[in-house]
């Protein structure tokens, strides 16, 4: 756009320059040649022979009166000037078809001074050519100045005679001129150019002089090897009215041309109507200007492919005033352009205004090009739209106010640009309508243009204001500088009622209102098109800001404070980080409905870091830590209150492993309340959490797909509301697929206290199914109460509420859960070797103090063992050692050896109730037992056994169990006939019974004291009917009789009919203990005995 | 000399009832009959009688115990134990008859309910 006047006006302007040098030359030639005195023609042609610069041939010349009537006049014709330049396509530099000029002759004679009045000049041709070498055929004039200082020009004395002027008329008629010049791919042509000066001017250079040109048309171009530029002016027409009259000048002069025209490349520019009217006076003494500029343009164009550029007319008035000493006192500029219209066809752009109005004022001092202006330009009506997204922008009044000044090298410029009605129209959609837009840019660069500075510049429409300023270097390859932008306090339901309504549908149920205020401010630098931005931060404050969804969500802020910082802390030259930081005194948010949920936060303080995130995702890194002072929370009826909170998160791809996510995450608090309800609390002191997880999303396992290392560590936790109270001084541990270390875990559960300690190793390994999972933990206690334990278990497991289920709905029950869960059961893992010691120093049930509680919990190659489990009690201790082995889901294995050794018989119906049901005269007894257990059975899924695996054997042994109290006793001995020596004590008790598959064998025993003697034994099916037959033989009374009783049938019908199934029978045991019916089978039933006994026996420990 | 002949008598008479006694004397069983799988559709079991004396006993499942066995007459003790656990449990059988295709007998001490055993 710029290039191309500027490319006109230089080849017009070489054209007009070469062709006025040849004008001079001929008048210089006319002139010598007119001054000769008779011999005219000899003098000529003597003067261009000798002195010519270059060659010329003269036709005929004549003197001539008729033609100049009444002056004297001389007329020369066909006058040549030629330079023989070989790569020329012509030597004819200039022809000139007829030259007339007249002298006062009367002057001329009588004070031999030559008076020049007129000069006729017609049919001039003027051609101006230099070579792709420089040769030009102008070199002529530079070789002839040469040889003019060899041999200065000097006048004949014949002909030496005074000059002066009386000019009254200089015309010029068909004037044609070429320009070409090889090298610089210049060519120019006029054709039909006319001039005349006519007037009146002494040789003191006062008169007045009425100067006329016209020309049919100019034309140039220039091409080189990537350009070509055509540029034609057609109808130039100009005219100027002189005074002279020293010290002062007037000028009143008028430029016209129909049209100028430009083709550059593909590119057509034009103008329509061209005139310059200039009125002007100018006092040379004193150096004063005066001057009144019109200009008037019709149609302005541009035309090519991608562009189409009008402006339908321009009129500018500039009045100037310049002082002494170059100092332009005034200027005013005023103007109006007609509609001004732009268009884009390939980028659919198009601007459209209906009128612009120019209105300045400038003082200047301009030898220094200092000084100062203000300028006013106003349009109305102007449309923007692109058509891509097309995107619309009209406003009906469009105002540019600015002051400028200039100083030496700096320039400030203070715009204010102020529409009353700005409206931004996009695919239909009015995103602004009608906003009053004001915008100030106080501007400071240099006379270079390279510097600019921006303060306090101000943008404010409608609801939003906003600041800027800027500072900003221009560079060879680009640029560099900062810039600073900031917003007004803005309320947010103003900006959201500015939003278009064909959108306002998206803000259905949203409701937002506070002051929002924003500031952005960055630094960067563009080089070879390439931006780097070393700085950049943002921020948005916020104010009593409220925010709601559907009156269902609902978050508020006193105040809120959001900042965006480019480079982060961490910045490196090949880490581009980012910090983000947001502050609140406080926040509450609330959700309602049927489970409402609400969060009260106070001196919040979040912190953020943002790595390479315009690397790609899989670069980039986030830090995250959110820290409030109180964060009161709760949901439905459960509250939660932390003190101190700290919340980590870290999110990136680890270097390590390629392309694998790895997570960071981290809690921190002093303390923690958290309520259920009315009824349980949780305290938990000071805490620390943290977690890493490294995500290989080719992993199906959840432990190696987020591969965890988790430290945990917390204190002082108790927990209220549960049946006993529960507290947890510390538990600390570390979580790695390497290594599960518990430091240290200790819990209090009612009157227990438990600690867990120790590790596990090789846990990726064992879920890889490369290697063992090994390990190794003390299960420790001070004092451990089983029954508090056990009922604290029962109450998770149940409510208080929870009914037992009837016995005959058991069979039912296992059967439906049987179809209806499937199973799942407790596998124990392959691949493991691992042992808990226990040690429980005190362990406290059924009323009942055992001590040293320990022993042995491995898992090794699919196997659970408690090997050896003990205790000592105050009458006794105990051994345990029980086998769980998972060989297939639906094939378990469960092995159990116990012994009660040393026990009270109370004692032991205390530990096991359900021996009292086996031998029901047991409780009846005092003294020391020993009870052994042992059996083994494979289960199915669901626990249940698998009869035909089912086997085991119980015994019980006592020795000189006391039956009842002394005194007691004697009361009774009497009575029951018994000796005076009897004594309240069984000799001897030998309880043996067994399981084998679904029948439960209480091998028969003997119960003697003094005279009396009893024998029971029997057998119970494990079937749906639980059927069972017992006898018992009184085999020895200090009375003649004996008898049996024998008790046979279900235990639902035993419960429903006892006088049927409980029946007095005879004795089926021998008086000395033999089975009446068959003669060796209390041999064979002592053997089994004695074999069972024996076995069970040798399971136990010996212990020191 | 009537003393004499008393006692004689009365030894006449111990040595008739010794042989009648003698002849109630069951025939014994052989133990080689045993020797195999049996199974019992009551129980629904398979025996196997090793001729070590090792068996075991298991259901169509497979599901079973090993054991030890002894006959003695007509007295068959089978002495199951543990696989992992040292327990025994004892379950004796009366054989009422035994041949090469079928067992019956019933469990000592419970002579109501018979058993039958068919060989594998």
């Amino acid at each position: 756009m710029k290039k191309l006047p500027k490319t006109i006006f230089k080849t017009v302007g070489i054209t007009l320059a070469s062709l006025l040098s040849v004008i001079i030359l001929i008048l210089g030639i006319a002139c010598f040649l007119l001054f000769t005195r008779s011999g005219l023609e000899k003098t000529a042609a003597f003067a261009l022979k000798k002195y010519s610069p270059c060659h010329v041939t003269l036709g005929d010349s004549k003197l001539t009166f008729f033609k100049t009537f009444p002056h004297l006049g001389l007329e020369i014709d066909d006058i040549v000037v030629y330079n023989e330049l070989e790569t020329a396509p012509t030597d004819t530099l200039a022809s000139i078809g007829s030259l007339v000029g007249t002298v006062d002759f009367m002057e001329l004679v009588r004070n031999r001074n030559i008076v020049i009045e007129r000069i006729r000049i017609s049919d001039i041709q003027a051609n101006v050519f230099t070579d792709s070498l420089g040769n030009s055929t102008l070199d002529l004039f530079s070789d002839s100045t040469d040889t003019a200082e060899k041999e200065p020009f000097v006048l004949p004395d014949s002909i030496n005679t005074g000059i002066s002027f009386d000019l009254k008329e200089i015309s010029l008629k068909r004037l044609g001129a070429s320009y070409i010049d090889c090298q610089s791919g210049i060519s120019a042509g006029v054709l039909g150019a006319n001039a005349s000066l006519k007037g009146a001017v002494d040789s003191l250079l006062v008169g007045n002089l009425k100067l006329s040109l016209d020309v049919d048309s100019v034309c140039a171009s220039m091409k080189d090897s990537v350009s070509s530029t055509d540029a034609i002016i057609r109808n130039i027409a100009l005219g100027a009215d002189c005074g002279l009259a020293v010290p002062t000048i007037d000028i009143d002069g008028k430029l016209t041309v129909d049209k100028l025209g430009a083709t550059m490349g593909q590119t057509n520019a034009f103008v329509n109507n061209f005139s310059l009217k200039i009125d002007g006076s100018t006092d040379i003494r004193n150096l004063l200007v005066d001057a009144a500029v019109n200009l008037a343009m019709g149609k302005i164009g541009m035309e090519s492919d991608s562009l189409t550029a009008g402006i339908n007319g321009i009129s500018l008035k500039l009045d100037a005033l310049t002082g002494s000493d170059s100092v332009l006192t005034k200027a005013n500029l005023r103007g109006t352009t007609g509609p001004i219209t732009l268009a884009m066809p390939y980028d659919t752009l198009a601007l459209t205004t209906e009128k612009i109005g120019i209105d300045a004022v400038t003082n200047a001092y301009l030898a220094k090009m200092d000084g100062n202006a203000n300028i006013g330009i106003t349009t109305r009506n102007m449309s923007f739209s692109m058509g891509g997204t097309p995107l619309i922008v009209n406003t009906d009044t469009l105002s540019l106010r600015a002051d400028a000044a200039k100083d030496s090298s700096i320039i400030k410029c203070t715009p204010i640009l102020y529409s009353r009605s700005l409206e931004v129209v996009m695919d239909t959609v009015s995103y602004i309508s009608g906003w009053p837009v004001k915008a100030s840019l106080p501007l400071v660069t240099d006379t270079c243009f390279n510097h600019f500075i921006l303060r306090d510049g101000k943008l404010e429409a409608d609801a939003i204001g906003i600041g800027a300023d800027a500072d900003i270097r221009l560079t060879d390859s680009g640029f560099s500088g900062q810039a600073d932008i900031s917003t007004d306090q803005m309320s947010i339901e103003d900006l959201l009622a500015m939003i278009p309504e064909q959108y306002q549908s998206m803000l259905e149920g949203i409701a937002a209102k506070g002051l929002i205020k924003l500031g952005i401010s960055g630094r960067a630098s563009m080089s070879d098109g390439n931006l780097d931005v070393s700085r950049l931060s943002a921020d948005v404050e916020l104010e009593d800001v409220e925010a709601g969804y559907c009156d269902t969500i609902s978050a508020k802020a006193s105040s809120l404070a959001l900042n965006m910082t480019y480079p982060g802390a961490m910045n490196a030259p090949d880490y581009q980080t980012m910090n983000i930081s947001l502050k609140s005194p406080d926040l509450k948010a609330d959700m309602t409905g049927s489970t409402p949920i609400n969060a009260r936060l106070t001196d919040v303080n979040l912190d953020g870091l943002v790595a390479n995130i315009l690397e790609g995702i899989d670069k980039t890194e986030m830090l995250v830590v959110l820290r409030t002072g109180n964060t009161k929370a709760s949901m439905d009826t459960i509250k939660a209150n932390v003190d101190n909170m700290a919340l980590g998160a870290y999110f990136g791809y680890t270097t390590i492993q390629d392309k694998q996510m790895e997570l960071n995450a981290s809690i921190d608090f002093d303390a923690l309340n958290a309520s259920i309800g009315s009824m349980m609390n949780i305290n938990i002191g000071p805490t620390s959490v943290s977690a890493t997880s490294v995500i290989d999303t080719l992993q199906e396992n959840m432990l190696l797909r987020y591969e965890p290392n988790l430290n945990f560590y917390m204190t002082d936790t108790r927990l209220d509301g549960l049946a006993v109270p529960v507290s947890m001084p510390v538990l600390d541990f570390d979580f790695n697929l390497v290594k599960f270390n518990i430091k240290n875990s200790r819990i209090q559960l009612g009157q227990s206290d438990i600690s867990l300690t120790g590790d596990l190793y090789n846990i990726k390994e064992f879920l890889n199914g490369t290697g063992l999972m090994t390990g190794q933990m003390d299960f420790l206690s001070d004092h451990a109460d089983m029954d508090e334990l056990l009922a604290l278990a029962s109450g998770f497991g149940g409510g208080e509420n929870s009914e037992e289920p009837e016995q005959e709905d058991l069979a039912e029950s296992f059967a439906l859960v049987e179809d209806s869960i499937p199973a799942n059961p407790f596998i124990v893992p392959k691949g493991v070797d691992f042992v808990l010691n226990t040690n429980l120093k005190e362990m406290e049930m059924n009323d009942h103090l055992f001590t040293n509680v320990g022993g042995e919990v491995s898992i090794r190659n699919g196997i659970l063992i408690l090997r050896e489990l003990g205790f000592h009690s105050s009458t006794g201790q105990m051994q345990l050692t029980a086998i769980y082995k998972t060989p297939e889901p639906d094939d378990l294995y469960v092995g159990l050896d116990f012994h009660l050794l040393d026990i009270e018989v109370d004692e032991l119906i205390d530990l096991i109730p359900s021996v009292d049901s086996i031998v029901p005269m047991l409780k009846s007894f005092t003294g020391l037992a020993q009870f052994h257990l042992a059996g083994e059975s494979n289960l199915d899924g669901y626990y249940m056994p698998k009869m035909p695996t089912l086997i085991g054997a119980a015994g019980i042994e006592g020795q000189n169990l006391v039956v009842m109290d002394n005194e007691v006793f004697k009361g009774l001995r009497r009575k029951l006939l018994m000796s005076r020596k009897a004594e309240p004590v069984i000799d001897h008790l030998d309880v043996e019974m067994q399981v084998l598959r679904n029948k439960v064998d209480l091998y028969p025993f003997v119960v003697q004291m003094d005279r009396y003697k009893a024998a029971l034994g029997g057998r119970h099916n494990i079937n749906k009917d639980l059927d069972c037959r017992y006898h018992i033989s009184l085999l020895q009374t200090p009375l003649p009789i004996r008898f049996g009783v024998t008790v046979q049938g279900s235990l639902e019908d035993i419960a429903a009919h006892p006088l049927r199934r409980i029946k007095l029978s005879k004795c089926e045991y021998g008086k000395d203990y033999r089975q009446t019916k068959t003669g060796t089978v209390e041999e064979h039933v002592a053997y089994m005995k004695e074999v069972i006994a024996k076995t069970l026996r040798e399971n136990v420990r010996q212990t020191d | 000399m009537k003393r004499h002949l008393r006692h004689f008598l009365d030894l006449t008479c111990l040595v008739i009832a010794v042989t009648l006694l003698s002849g109630c004397k069951k025939d014994e069983i052989d133990k080689e009959l045993l020797y195999g799988t049996w199974y019992c559709p009551d129980l629904a079991l398979y025996y196997t009688f090793n001729e070590d004396y090792s068996g075991r006993y298991y259901d169509s499942a497979n599901a079973g115990k090993s054991y030890t066995w002894s006959l003695d007459d007509d007295r068959l003790e089978i002495k199951a134990h543990g696989d992992m656990i040292n327990v025994v449990a004892f379950e004796t059988y009366i054989i009422e008859s035994l041949d090469d295709k079928e067992m019956k007998c019933h469990e000592e001490g419970y002579s109501s309910t018979i058993y039958t055993f068919t060989r594998q």
